[in-house]
């Protein structure tokens, strides 16, 4: 049977792909997104699939997928006809290439936010109802009493999360079942759950552990071929009771104060519950005294004197956490997997 | 530049709980005149480095307010 999915209202069939990736006049007007779209999707029928990891910490590296590698996490299930996808990622990227496949095989909608200004992408929340997105995605879309209440699920993952934006999603997606992924371009989706916490189970524990706070995972789920036995992610946990632990980010990103060991991380989930913050990052800047000092990017919802910034951040804080140094920018950088992109 | 430097340092005792002082003086120390702790002396570096573009820490521990000023005088 032929697939037929929808970008936005056109109606696209497989047997049909050719015809619009040609150049042979079409009758629908699809943009390049869109187009990037189909022919991702034809990559995909013909198993010739390459991706390039994120970068956030280094240089990209490409990654090749096989059509099992990339639906091992899809849900196929006739109710999901009817759903409408929200793409926030890049479709050359993993994370896009996941929500366009839920969308494909599933035969249901998709609309691309990629690139959209927030007022686009918020009108188009009238229509989704499944969204999956980074959390630097859902801080900057979240603003007063602003709520999506068409959307039923809701998956956020790439960067750290905490509680603060847990709580921030449950009052601005009231309806929204949240899930919180743990995944990479090189060995997919390792932990999903409903809380910023994960745990191993039973099912994945002979792939992956956790030593010296990292999660470490075996060679056989890496997509790319290492010597060792067990591949290091680089990514570090913290406990918080015997069988839970959360995210906290990179052991390289990590800022040396003069011998404090600063995470941004939580320095930027400290700073998001100001009121007045929209968005936050982290980051060190070498200092002759201290070896590094913190210093911060900030949007702000609406302007507020440094001075006062200050205060406040003396206030919610550890002494050695205060960014020394305060720039207030109209909107962070970020890379086309909507992470922050981290010097 | 004196008064400017004034002003840097005033803003970090403030900031830090100390009192403003109304002037330095060269031969100030900064740690026992103007009472400032290891993070005020980073903060102090930070803002002279993208007020002057010096890095005032980076031959060696600065004591005095006139070792500054000569260091931004290069």
């Amino acid at each position: 049977m032929d697939n037929v999915f929808l970008i936005d209202k056109n109606v696209i069939k497989y047997s049909d792909l050719d015809h619009y990736l040609g150049n042979e006049k079409v009758d629908i007007n699809l943009s390049d997104v869109e187009l990037g779209i189909l022919l991702f999707v034809k990559s995909f029928k013909t198993n010739k699939i390459e991706f390039e990891t994120s970068g956030t910490t280094g240089k990209p590296k490409k990654i090749k997928h096989t059509q099992e590698s990339l639906t091992k996490n899809i849900k196929l299930d006739e109710k999901l006809k009817g759903c409408v996808w929200g793409l926030s990622y890049d479709f050359k990227k993993i994370a896009g290439s996941q929500v366009i496949l839920q969308s494909y095989l599933n035969c249901s909608t998709i609309i691309n936010l990629f690139g959209k200004s927030k007022k686009e992408i918020i009108e188009s929340f009238n229509t989704i109802t499944h969204i999956s997105g980074t959390p630097t995605f859902y801080r900057l879309l979240m603003d007063g009493d602003i709520k999506f209440k068409n959307v039923v699920q809701l998956t956020l993952g790439g960067e750290p999360s905490g509680t603060e934006l847990f709580s921030k999603l449950s009052y601005h997606f009231p309806n929204a079942k949240i899930t919180n992924i743990y995944a990479s371009t090189e060995f997919g989706t390792l932990f999903s759950s409903r809380k910023e916490y994960f745990k191993i189970t039973e099912k994945n524990n002979t792939f992956i552990k956790i030593i010296n706070d990292e999660i470490v995972v075996h060679r056989s789920v890496v997509l790319h071929n290492i010597n060792d036995e067990w591949y290091h992610t680089g990514d570090k946990v913290e406990w918080v009771d015997d069988v839970h632990f959360k995210i906290i980010g990179r052991e390289t990103n990590m800022i040396n104060v003069g011998g404090m060991k600063v995470n941004p991380i939580e320095v930027e989930n400290k700073i998001n519950k100001l009121n007045y913050v929209s968005s936050s990052y982290v980051y060190g800047i070498k200092n002759s005294l201290m070896g590094n000092v913190v210093s911060t990017d900030l949007v702000l919802k609406h302007y507020k004197p440094i001075r006062e910034i200050k205060a406040d951040l003396k206030r919610i804080l550890n002494s050695y956490e205060v960014p020394m140094k305060i720039n207030l920018v109209e909107k962070l950088k970020i890379n086309t997997t909507g992470k922050i992109i981290r010097k | 530049m004196k008064k400017n430097l004034l002003e840097i340092i005033n803003e970090i005792l403030t900031s830090n709980g100390h009192d403003e002082v109304t002037n330095i003086n060269d031969n100030d120390n900064l740690r026992d005149d103007l009472k400032f702790d290891s993070l005020m002396l980073a903060v102090l570096t930070v803002e002279i480095e993208s007020e002057y573009g010096v890095d005032i820490f980076n031959d060696g521990l600065i004591t005095k307010v006139s070792e500054i000023i000569t260091k931004i005088n290069g």
